[in-house]
């Protein structure tokens, strides 16, 4: 198509996060409850380090409150952050104001965690397609029932299947649809937010295999984020574990899982089993201020005088690498055996 | 659509809307009578074969009367309360989407103007701006406006929140689409039921003013007009006014048994998933 | 040894307008007594209604039918209306998947808990002490640490899983000797839910409980669960003992779950799909997994297979079985 200045080539398609931050409710509010620390903000993301190599699917994995689906909607410019840097295609997209976004909204795309909510109710699966080409000019007017048609086919769905209306699909069948939807105007990364959790189980496995086939034919990369290991371990190529707001361990898959640096990421490990995850006294921790400390004292067993009074940090490109003054160095059992413990 | 017919209640509104439109937009063409002409040697006649309704003092044909009456009395109505829908729903829309200080600023105008009884309202605005239909009209709209802003304010509050819209911003779509293709089909429902409604207690409002003199003017017909006639000569031709009213009461009957009718067509849509 | 709850042909129907759709069509089954029996299945099985049916949770537009409903050998089904009330919420309570909505969100936990001892004691007066000290032992023995806070908080301040474990504490308060759990951990991140798991197993063990312990997830169940039947489409395709169900299914579509399972744990390049969709209309003749199954032979459309025998206490609803 003519007039497409968007950037293609492979190395330009990585995105470089430095210490981006996002704070909500910064202005302090009136009779706020004791869960906020009474009228301090909320932290969402804490100077989030991280880079994105083309092509890869790097998996977010944390529990609720960790901050991996507000990183994935600030990446996507969905929330302003409060600082730091997201670095794509030559530019800072935290700086960029959501008008000058233009062609960035084609690079980057999002599949929701609820299918259903994603599309809007009053209009049919083809038109809900066909206006994501229309609005990029992805292919000419006439062509685009066509298109729509095979981006059906791609996913596996019919064309009957595009006559209906959101409610009328199944969970599965929608979410197809909306990977439909991120692929159609040929993006660079798609984040997906708990893409599967809401999926029947036996319907996952389906939804995953096509997403690894998209990233295996197109190159899309993929920002994996849940907080199922056991998805993550299969689809991801490398992993980033969260603690409320901070990534605290980073590695390829094997590395994360086979031989966990940070205590907090053995702790999830070890949920999967029946094993009882073991955690530390919360009463008697002192810490005077949080930002110049690690987040995850107050349960480590691990803890040592250092974590209440210094934050360690990561570093977004090494191979390997936990925010940890003690980590940890003997190898896991890996995840079957861990399994196997419990029966 | 198949919902709608087997509600019977919303069935018989939608009937007697019918009716009523069909009878106001042919009606006056198919009788053979004038509205206006006084005809003295059949003043003050009951309802008989010649004059189904009767005529009053003026020897004039109620039914012929009434049937423009009416059509004058919705299409005020309909045009005062379509106006403030427009208005409305987009001051609202457009408030709850953007926010800001014009937003803010049009919410607290529409605060001021729901503040006032509606009746009340009217009778000032059209004391101040002046007697006629296009002015009952405005004042229709005035009164209207406020309901439909914040109506659609709220329910676009709830709805811009939903991932859909979400989707589509980052998707790039413009705020306009997003306003008009993503939130406003999904709060129409409820409008649509608030315009029936409207139309209703607009036929009302137009009825009061010009009963009071502050609307139609004689010797032009309006449902008001031809209830103040018969309140004159109740005692001596009850058929003016008992038909006139009875008149707006089954436009009105049909009016909200169809505005039922399509709040029960559409929610049961929204929760049809199990 | 009898057991403590009896379903035989339980057949759940809903109409809505002139439609009907059959939910559960003919489940049997039987829960001894301290049993964790466990329901397994995706969306449109039939594993909640079921649960729900039991206990009389369904609205006026559900028809429940049964054989037999037996709990410690007597009729519920035959059971009026108040006489089942005062069973349910003291022999027979409910751990629902979402906690927020068992509780009055007006009033304290200490209220909520007061409520549910107050019911015991109605029931079955013991010993007396006031309520708060049983209360706070409740709440310790589920693991919250500091109970009297918990006590005057409201729900809406509590979290997720400390909500679960009030939830449970209430249910353990009234010493009931069948428990139904709908998917208690399914909205709870994984550390807790590793540990309201526990939880469950622990009190359900001192309290002597059946628990009907519905789910979708297979290890959940695996590691709770006694017991599992696995449902499909409306009805019980499998049932036998958990490790066996898990390690050794025989049915199909039970066989699919494991293989992609497996396939995940194995990290293929591509996980084991079974294809199709749960939740369809169940067919009117035939089996009611024909849709999906890799293994269906002709005679799969036409035959309604019965629970056959493939083991030890283990049965199976499949054709193929019989060749």
């Amino acid at each position: 198509m003519s007039g497409d200045q968007r950037i293609s080539t492979s190395a330009d398609a990585a995105m470089q996060v430095r210490d981006l931050t996002l704070d909500f409710g910064a202005a302090r509010r009136f009779g706020t409850s004791r869960h906020f620390g009474g009228g301090r903000a909320l932290r969402a993301l804490d100077a989030v380090s991280i880079d994105i190599a083309p092509g890869e699917i790097l998996g977010v994995v944390g529990e609720s409150g960790s901050g991996k689906t507000t990183l994935g909607k600030t990446l996507l410019g969905a929330y302003r952050p409060t600082s730091g840097q997201i670095l794509y295609g030559g530019q800072d997209l935290a700086a960029l104001p959501p008008r000058r976004w233009g062609r960035l909204r084609r690079d980057l795309q999002m599949v929701f965690q609820d299918p259903l909510s994603s599309f809007n109710p009053r209009f049919t699966i083809n038109s809900s397609l066909a206006l994501p080409l229309r609005l990029h000019g992805v292919c000419a007017k006439d062509r685009i029932a066509d298109q729509v048609a095979s981006l059906l086919r791609r996913v596996g769905l019919g064309a009957e299947h595009g006559a209906r209306y959101p409610h009328e699909l199944s969970g599965g069948q929608l979410q197809r649809v909306a990977i439909a939807r991120a692929i159609s105007v040929d993006p660079r990364i798609i984040v997906a937010d708990e893409a599967v959790s809401k999926l029947d189980v036996s319907v996952r496995a389906q939804v995953l295999n096509l997403l690894k086939r998209m990233n295996r034919e197109t190159g899309v990369g993929l920002l994996f984020i849940t907080h199922d290991l056991g998805v993550a371990r299969f689809l991801c190529d490398r992993i980033a574990v969260m603690y409320f707001g901070r990534i605290v361990e980073i590695g390829t898959t094997d590395a994360v899982f086979g031989t966990p640096r940070h205590p907090y990421t053995l702790s999830l490990l070890r949920a999967r089993s029946a094993a009882v995850a073991t955690e530390a006294d919360e009463t008697g921790v002192q810490v005077v201020d949080p930002a110049q400390a690690c987040n995850y004292a107050a349960r480590c067993g691990r803890r040592i005088a250092s974590c209440t009074t210094s934050r360690p940090d990561l570093a977004p490109d090494a191979a390997h690498a936990a925010a940890c003054f003690v980590p940890l160095t003997e190898r896991a059992p890996p995840l079957q055996e861990l399994d196997a413990l419990g029966q | 659509m198949g919902a709608f017919f087997t509600n019977k209640l919303a069935l018989v509104g939608t009937m007697i809307t019918a009716i009523v439109l069909a009878a106001v937009v042919a009606g006056p063409w198919l009788s053979p009578y004038s509205p206006t002409d006084a005809d003295f040697l059949a003043l003050l006649s009951p309802p008989n074969l010649a004059h189904p309704f009767g005529t009053d003092s003026f020897g004039r044909d109620v039914l012929t009367r009434i049937l423009y009456g009416a059509r004058v009395s919705l299409a005020v109505s309909a045009i005062g309360v379509l106006m403030a829908a427009l208005a409305g729903s987009a001051a609202g829309l457009v408030s709850a989407y953007r926010g800001g200080w014009t937003a803010a600023t049009l919410m607290r105008i529409s605060d001021l103007l729901f503040s006032f009884p509606s009746f009340v309202l009217a009778l000032f605005l059209v004391v101040v701006f002046g007697f006629g239909t296009t002015n009952i009209a405005v004042s229709i709209a005035l009164i209207y406006f406020p309901l439909f802003a914040r109506l659609s304010r709220n329910m676009a509050l709830v709805v811009k929140d939903e991932p859909w819209v979400q989707a589509a911003q980052l998707m790039g779509q413009s705020t306009f689409s997003i306003i008009g293709r993503e939130i406003l089909p999904n709060i129409a429902a409820p409008l649509f039921v608030q315009i029936a409604l409207g139309v209703a207690f607009g036929i009302v409002i137009e009825a009061g003013l010009s009963f009071l003199g502050l609307g139609v003017q004689p010797p032009n017909p309006s449902l008001g007009t031809i209830m103040a006639d018969g309140r004159e000569y109740f005692q001596r031709a009850p058929w003016v006014l008992t038909l006139s009213g009875a008149a707006i009461s089954i436009a009105l009957l049909g009016l909200n048994l169809l505005s039922d009718g399509i709040r029960d067509v559409m929610d049961p849509k929204l929760r049809a998933r199990l | 040894m009898t057991p403590l709850v009896e379903v035989h042909n339980l057949r759940t129907t809903f109409s809505i307008g002139a439609r009907a759709v059959e939910a559960v069509r003919g489940v049997s089954f039987s829960i001894a007594p301290g049993e964790v029996f466990g329901l397994i299945g995706e969306s449109g099985s039939g594993k909640t209604v079921t649960g729900l049916s039991l206990l009389r949770l369904l609205p006026d537009h559900a028809a429940v039918t049964a054989d037999a409903l037996r709990f410690r050998g007597e009729e519920l089904i035959a059971l009026s209306g108040e006489a089942f009330r005062a069973l349910q919420g003291i022999e027979l309570a409910m751990i629902f998947q979402d906690p927020v909505g068992s509780f009055n969100p007006a009033k304290t936990v200490a209220w909520h808990l007061r409520q549910a001892i107050a019911r015991r004691r109605r029931h079955s007066p013991d010993a007396a002490g006031n309520w708060q000290d049983e209360a706070t032992e409740l709440l310790r023995d589920v693991g919250i640490r500091a109970p009297d806070r918990a006590l005057s908080s409201y729900p809406h301040q509590l979290s997720g899983g400390m909500l679960q474990r009030v939830l449970i504490a209430m249910v353990v308060a009234l010493r009931p000797s069948f428990i139904v759990a709908d998917e208690p951990t399914t909205n709870l991140d994984n550390l807790v839910e590793r540990q309201i798991l526990d939880l469950i197993r622990a009190q359900q063990r001192k309290l002597g409980a059946s628990v009907l312990f519905v789910t979708h997830d297979l290890a959940v169940a695996g590691e709770i669960c006694d017991r599992i039947a696995v449902m499909y489409a409306g009805e019980i395709v499998e049932i036998g003992p958990a490790r066996e169900v898990l390690e050794h299914p025989r049915h199909p579509y039970a066989e699919g779950l494991r293989q992609t399972s497996a396939s995940l744990e194995r990290r293929d390049e591509y996980l084991y799909e079974l294809p199709g969709e749960p939740g369809g209309r169940a067919p009117a003749q035939g089996c009611g997994f024909l849709a999906r199954c890799p293994k269906a032979i002709a005679a799969c459309r036409t035959t309604h297979p019965a629970l056959i025998d493939v083991g030890a206490d283990h049965v199976s609803r499949c054709l193929l079985h019989e060749r």
